[in-house]
Order: C-alpha cells, then structure tokens, then sequence
C-alpha cells in the first residue's frame, strides 16, 4: 500500500521527471522555443543572503559567496570555507498554504496524497515560472583567490493555457566551477582604494524535455502503475539537451571612507553556451561516460542535434554599497543599491527611462547584530523581500522570503513568490 | 554542543512545523507572507500596471467595422471582397472588410502580447464586453450575413458533387455564425470575433486559389502543404480568441477534478461486473461537480433570474453561441487543413494551447452548436431547465443525497427525438467529430483516450450500434 501510494505521488508528482515525448522527434528543445525560453538564464546559484536583501548585493563583502556576484569581493577576502551549503527554495509558497495541498498530504491515503499533489501542482499560474530549486555548493577563498562549486537542480514551469495538464515541466540541471581572483590597489591612501576582480566559470547544463501530465499518466497506464515501467522513458526515450559555457566576470569595487563604495561588474562575458541534444540520458552516458544506464535498445539517434549554440548575453551592474564599521560588532547595517543590466536602459527616454531604471534597480538593507543575527529587507523590481540570517560558530542557518518577476518588465505584474532556506558550516 | 545541534536541526525542524502545523497555522503563516505581496512601486502609484499591449489591442479593435475596415454595400450588389463573388443579401447596407495582411499581423501581435499577460487578458475581456456604436453593429450584422452567404458561395466552388471535397466543405460550413437580430447587443468582443473570422475566411480562399490546379478549387492541396501551415495558424489563433471570450480558457477542468475520488471509483468499477458500469450515482463525482458545474454555468453566460437560470438578454445567449461556433468552427478548420498538409503533429504553439481539456472544451461546443443548429429556442430551455431544475449544479451544493432531478420540457420541444427530427443521419459526419476529438487529444492528451476512440471507430467498434441509436434506430 505504502509502494502505490509513492507511486501515485511520483505519478502525479514526481512523476513530471520523467518527460515521454520521445516518440515524435524533432522536439521543440531550445531557448528559442517558447517553453525552454529561461534555460538560457546565466547561471549564478540561489544566495539566500542576496534575495533577503531584494537581490541587492554588489559591493557587499565578507561573505563566502560574495565574490561569485562580484570577483572584486575577493580582494583582501582572507580564507573562508563553506563546506557545503545547502539551499532549498520552494515557489509559490503562499498560494501552497492556502490551497490545503499540505492538509491534503497530512491526511495520508491514496486520495490525500493524489488531492495533495493536484493542489499541489493548481497553484502554478499560467506564463514561466520555477517550482523547486535546490542548490549544493562548498566554497574556499584564500589570499585573494576564490574557488566555489556549485550544483543546481532546477524545476522550471511553462504553461500556455488554464489547464493543470498543459503545464509543462522542465528539469535542469547545472554544476558550476569558478575560480576567481582580486587584487586591492591603495590609490590615494586612507581615501580611494580599489579593488579588481575576476572570475571564471566552466559551467555544464543540461536539460531534459518538457513534459506535461497526460503523457505520464498515459504511460504509467500502460504500464499498468508500475514505475518500473516508467524507467526506460526516463533514461532512454527522452531527449536530453547538455552543454557548456566558459562565462567571464570581471569586478571592480572603488571603495571610499565610512564604508562607502562604488561597483561595477561586466558578467556573463562569453556567457553563449555548446549545447547538443541526445536522444536521452543514456545515449549521453554512452557518448560522454561510455556506459548506458539501462539495457534498453536505443530509440532515438544517439545525438539529434550537435554543437548548437545557446544564446546567453552578457550585461553590466552598477552597485552602491555603503557598510560603516565603525559601530563595532554590536550593529553593522548594510545598505546596497544596484542597478543591473544597465543597457537595458538604453535608448529610453521619460517615463520609460524612469520605469526601466525601477525595473533594474535592487535596494537591501541588512543589520547584522552581534555578529550573530541578520535581519534582511528589499525590493526586488518594486516587490518586497525579507530574511533572517543565524550564525553561531560554524553553523550557518538563513531564510529569505521574496517575490520574483517573470513578466516583461515590472509592470506586467507576472510574478512569483519564493522561500528559500540555506544551512551550511564553515565560513558564513 | 547540545545547543549547536539543536540549531543544525532547526532549518529541517522549521520546514516540519511549516508542513505539518495545522489548518490555522498553515493560514496565518500564509497571512503574514501576504504582507510582503503586491508591488510597491505600482501600489504606490509609482508605476502603472502595464497596459501598453491591452490599449495597442483595444485601439486597434476600435478601428474594426468603421472608415476603411468597412464597405458600404446595398441589396444586390455583387461584392469580390472575401475574394469570391458574393451578392449582398436583403437588407445589408454594411461590411467589414477583410483586413490588409500587414493590418492582421498587427492585430494578431497586439491581441498575441496582451494574452501573455494574465492581468492584460482579464483587462482585454472587460474591453470587449463593451458595446459599439449602431454603425458597427451594422457592419457586424451585414458582415454575418455576408459571411454566411461566402461560405455558401466557397461550398458550391469546391465541387457540385457532395462527395467532392466533402471534408473541406463540412469544415467550413461549421464556420458560419448566427444571425444578428435587431434586438441583439454587439459587444467590441463580436467585431473582433466576426473581423477574424472575415480574415480567416478570406485567407482560405486566397490560399486555395493560389494553390489551385486544374481541378479547381480544393486541388493541388497535396503539392503545396507548406501553404497551408497559414491558414492553420490562423485557425488556431481565432479558436484561441474565441476561447477565450467564451470564457473557457479560465477553467482548469483538470484541476477541478476530484482526482482522487474518480481514480477510486475506476478501480471500483474495474473491480465489478460490465453491467454495473452504466450506473451513475451523483454521490460518486460530488467534488468533480461541485468545482466544475458553477464554472461551467458561468461559461455558458446564464444568471439565475426570478428563480429561474437563463440567459439575460436573448443577445447574451448569441454571444455565448458565436463563440461555441467560432471556437469549433475555427479548430475544426485547423484540423482538417493540418490533416490535408500532413501537420497533424505540429498543432502545439500555434496560438490555441493544446492540452488535456482541450477534447472536453471541444465536445462541449460540438454538443451546444449541434443543438442550437437544431433549435436555437429549443435549446435555451433545454438548457434553462435541466440547470434550474438540478441548481445544484450552478451553486456547487451537490451532495451524496443529491438526485438527479429529470427537466420537464415542452412537449413541442422534441428532444426525445433530437436525433431524428434534426437529420443526423450522417455517420460519416458524426464519425469525423470523434475523429477530430482523437486528433485533439493526440496533440496533448492521454495516449489511452486516443486509441479507445480509434477502437469505438475502428471495423469491430461499437460506433454503429451507440449511431443507431443516437438516431433512433435503436438495435
């Protein structure tokens, strides 16, 4: 009983991992294509601390991440060690509670958990959005050198139309290497230093196919519910898209006295990604590692698409930092204001220029107290965001709470809400 | 180091409260996240909601029916417009031309842009609930007509000979629309319901002339399949407009599903004897009723009105019918075009969203417009009595005590007979509504519904005897 009600749940659920489109190539895959339209998003790893602060977060220093936003960060970063971190964001988490998809679960039996998992799976709304991240990373930095890596598993969404079956589920997922490194330059001492940085990242994404719910149900019928009959779907029938960038940033921090500086990052540099579509995750294994995963006979082509070319452009930030430190370890605020992308901006004239600089303006404030607790505020495009952040010796707790636009512009009022939780040991 | 692990645990132990609190926890957690919702720069006014697409749209609707999107005309004149000579029927003074190809991809772009927007579409609908000028209404109730008598006049082109182009002739006299009476309301959603359906149609008929061999006509189709991928989607983007004005594009059938309880009840009946299956029992599908029935009431425009739920104003029954026959009509359209070009597996993303409801929606359209080609009066009451006589079906107060309570009709009315006083007595006609329900469902639907409708038609298939019946016939 216990196994049919896993596998309802994985049907209704989980069950969106395994994408069974397989059967009528050539399949929509690329960013191009309007379902897979955020893949080609920069990858840059879910920090809890930044989306607390509205997404803000340029010139802030001092923590293990803070060069991977900015190599500038690692000038005079001394070590740290982040060995992992753990990050968790749930989407829509609002619109969860109250839909009583949790109620559902609590109840048990087949009928909760399938009411559950339904409720669960009503509340993402029509246009892009994402349902699950979860992020694992260890980072080191040392005398100016930093070295982070990162994994990513993301659930993105895209639904056209009202229907709880036409929403469609893709699967990512990224791992990431960046080695950065910054160096200080006293310009005028006691007055102006500034800070350089940069950071390479050899980045590998990959990607399974859109799916929506009446294919899984239609082959688990088939399979008359059992799940292994799902498994050659998963890894053999389902095209897979992988591929990799070698995106550059490169930082500068110009910092001022009473804590006051300025930065600018040009990021993403030679961010377009190689990309080739297999015909699933074992003829990925069997081209890159030489080892199938299942016995299956090849369904589709080995590769159905190679060496193609995904688009992912570069952009510059503006960030205003300012973080006095002269109060001690009793109270340490922290106000960021950062502009990012600021091309966007280009070409715009009066209201549209001061609605796009809105839409690319990040404010946070963080107090730290005590050294101990981080209590966070922004605003993300308009949206607000709080967080709270724990540190007690090498265990490091945070919890941020935002809202993110997936619309055209702020206006659009196409957005999503996101709570995310970070734990992680070592340097904070 | 008691201390340490107990904060080490406190991130798994918070998600466990967060998952497990009870109802009100769950409500006040969700209460205090709704503080932090909205935005502040458009709450505070310092930023408008963007409508830029929705007033592109609204704009460009205005334009339709009057100046140069509308031709004056009198009785008898013989007009090329929609590319086939037509003759202007009794009284038709005005006509809305079919839009210059530049003039439709800007509808199309503004219409496109503002339904990626949740909150433009809800904006677009209140603008098209809107009612127009008496001279646009004219040049909507001309352009019916003259539409109408278009698809008459295409009909004959494509062959004398019933069987001659029989597929492309059902399709396109399922685009026509009803009549507008004198007392009728005319919405900016029927202008630009009827502008791309005149587009739709005009752009058919140029292809099709293009494409022409020697033949006529609805020849030549097999060599240039590539031409028709246009008029596909066209189609699929005037179903999608018409579903959405229909009101259907909101309802998340699927969703409204009580999942679990029909999942329970299959593998009940699974369980249990043949003759069991036909029983229907209200008590089993509660849940499914409840959420779905009000939706659906609303769809169909009907308000409880002295006791009694019915379309307000015979326009508003009009409408709901205009759209059911524009949605239909124009799916139809784009199916048997994608069947004739060979593009039945490129239907996704062409406007209209496939998806698991998508057979249901059409089945819905195909039953309604049946019945009011059958009899449009007839029909409202049907209608009006089977939901006044079970109001539980509109209030969503179903309950396992509820019983279906039978509708007492006119005795004039003759639905008993429906199947043999209207004439279905086409199989071939009804078999290519099942067939276009499979190519739906084989767009986004569920692999095993697709291939039970192939068995139900198939040579061994029970489609003959449930025909038989249907036209009473019975066996």
């Amino acid at each position: 009983m216990k196994h049919r009600r896993i596998l309802l749940v994985v049907i209704l659920l989980a069950g969106i991992l395994l994408p069974v489109m397989a059967a009528d190539p050539p399949h929509a895959t690329k960013a191009t294509d309007v379902e897979y339209k955020q893949v080609a998003e920069p990858f840059i790893g879910t920090s809890v601390r930044v989306q607390g602060m509205g997404g803000a977060g340029l010139g802030v220093k001092g923590y293990h991440d803070s060069f991977l936003f900015n190599p500038a960060n690692l000038a005079g970063s001394g070590f740290k060690l982040s060995l992992p971190s753990i990050t968790v964001t749930a989407f829509n988490p609002k619109k969860i509670l109250e839909s009583g998809a949790i109620d559902e679960f609590e109840k048990g039996g087949d009928a909760g958990m399938i009411s559950g998992a339904q409720k669960l799976l009503g509340v993402i709304g029509k246009g892009y959005g994402d349902f699950l991240t979860t992020d694992v990373s260890t980072t080191f930095t040392l005398g100016g050198f930093g070295l982070s890596l990162q994994m990513q598993e993301r659930m993105m969404t895209y639904k056209a139309g009202a229907d709880l079956t036409g929403t469609n589920l893709i699967a990512q997922l990224t791992a990431a290497v960046t080695l950065g490194f910054g160096m200080r330059i006293n310009a005028v001492p006691n007055i102006l230093s500034i800070d350089l940085g940069l950071n390479v990242q050899a980045v590998y994404k990959t990607y399974l196919t859109a799916l929506t719910a009446s294919p899984i149900i239609s082959k688990w019928m088939e399979g008359e519910g059992k799940f292994e009959e799902l498994k050659p779907l998963l890894l053999n029938e389902t095209p897979l898209v992988a591929g990799w960038a070698v995106p550059i940033s490169i930082g500068a921090n110009f910092n001022f006295p009473y804590g006051l500086s300025l930065s600018a990052v040009a990021r993403n540099i030679n961010g377009n990604y190689t990309m080739t579509t297999y015909g699933s995750l074992n003829d990925w294994g069997e081209t890159l590692l030489k080892k199938r995963f299942t016995e299956d006979a090849p369904k589709n082509s080995a590769i159905l698409e190679e060496g193609w070319t995904m688009e992912s452009p570069w952009s510059l930030d503006f960030g205003f930092t300012w973080a006095p430190t002269f109060l001690g370890n009793i109270i340490k605020p922290t106000i960021a204001i950062d502009v990012v992308d600021v091309m966007a901006m280009g070409g715009k004239q009066a209201d549209e220029l001061t609605q796009s600089f809105l839409e690319q303006t990040r404010l946070g404030a963080s107090v730290r107290l005590l050294s101990m607790f981080d209590v966070r505020y922004g605003l993300n495009q308009g949206y607000q965001s709080i967080g709270v952040g724990f540190d007690l010796l090498v265990f490091h707790i945070d919890a941020a709470y935002y809202t993110l636009n997936y619309g055209s512009g702020l206006a659009s009022k196409e957005s999503l809400d996101a709570l995310s939780l970070r734990f992680s040991i070592g340097s904070r | 180091m008691k201390r340490h692990i107990v904060l080490v645990l406190l991130v798994p132990i918070l998600a466990l409260t967060l998952i497990s609190c009870d109802g009100d926890v769950s409500s006040g957690f969700a209460k205090f996240l709704g503080n932090f919702g909205g935005n502040v720069y458009i709450d505070g006014g310092l930023v408008e909601a963007n409508k830029a697409d929705v007033k592109a749209a609204t704009s460009t609707i205005a334009g339709l029916g009057i100046g140069e999107g509308a031709k004056t005309v009198k009785e008898d004149d013989v007009i090329n417009d929609f590319g086939i000579n037509v003759t202007i029927p009794d009284g038709v003074t005005s006509v809305m031309k079919p839009q210059p190809k530049a003039d439709q991809d800007k509808l199309k772009d503004d219409l496109a842009s503002t339904l990626n927007s949740t909150q433009q579409t809800a904006e677009l609908k209140e603008e098209l609930k809107k009612p127009v000028s008496d001279e646009r209404k004219e040049a909507v109730k001309g352009t019916v007509a003259v539409f109408n008598s278009t698809i008459e006049a295409l009909k004959k082109e494509l062959g004398s000979d019933p069987n001659t182009n029989k597929d492309l002739k059902d399709a396109i006299d399922k685009l026509k629309l009803d009549e507008v009476g004198p007392g009728d309301t005319i919405t900016e959603g029927d202008v630009l319901l009827v502008q791309l359906m005149t587009n739709l149609i005009s752009n058919t008929i140029g292809t099709l002339d293009e494409v022409k061999g020697a033949d006529g006509l609805g020849s030549g189709l097999d060599d240039n399949k590539d031409k028709l991928l246009p008029i596909i989607n066209d189609a699929l983007f005037t179903a999608q407009i018409a579903e959405e004005l229909s009101g259907a594009a909101g309802i998340d059938f699927s969703g409204q599903l009580d999942l679990a309880n029909l999942l329970s009840e299959m593998n009940k009946s699974s369980r249990t004897s043949r003759d069991d299956d036909d029983d229907f029992d209200i008590a089993d599908f509660v849940g499914s009723i409840n959420n779905l029935g009000p939706e659906l009431v609303k769809m169909f425009g009907m308000k409880k009105i002295s006791g009694v739920y019915r379309w307000e104003k015979d326009g508003d029954y009009r409408q709901f019918i205009n759209t059911q026959q524009a949605y239909r009509g124009a799916l139809e359209h784009a199916l048997t075009f994608a069947e004739k070009g060979s593009h039945l597996g490129k239907l996704k993303n062409r406007g209209l969203a496939f998806d698991g409801s998508s057979a249901i929606k059409y089945l819905i359209a195909v039953v309604v417009t049946e019945l009011n080609a059958w009899e449009p009066e007839n029909t409202k009451s049907i209608i009006s009595k089977t939901i006044t006589a079970n109001e539980w079906l509109a209030t969503g107060a179903a309950t396992a005590d509820t019983e279906w309570v039978e509708p007492v009709f006119d005795e004039d009315a003759g639905f008993e007979d429906f199947g043999k006083s209207y004439g279905i007595d086409d199989a071939d006609y009804v078999k290519q509504i099942f067939t276009n329900v499979k190519r739906i469902n084989d767009v986004a639907g569920i692999k095993q519904l697709s291939d039970l409708i192939e068995e139900f038609l198939g040579v061994d298939g029970d489609f003959d005897e449930w025909f038989n019946e249907l036209i009473g016939k019975g066996v």
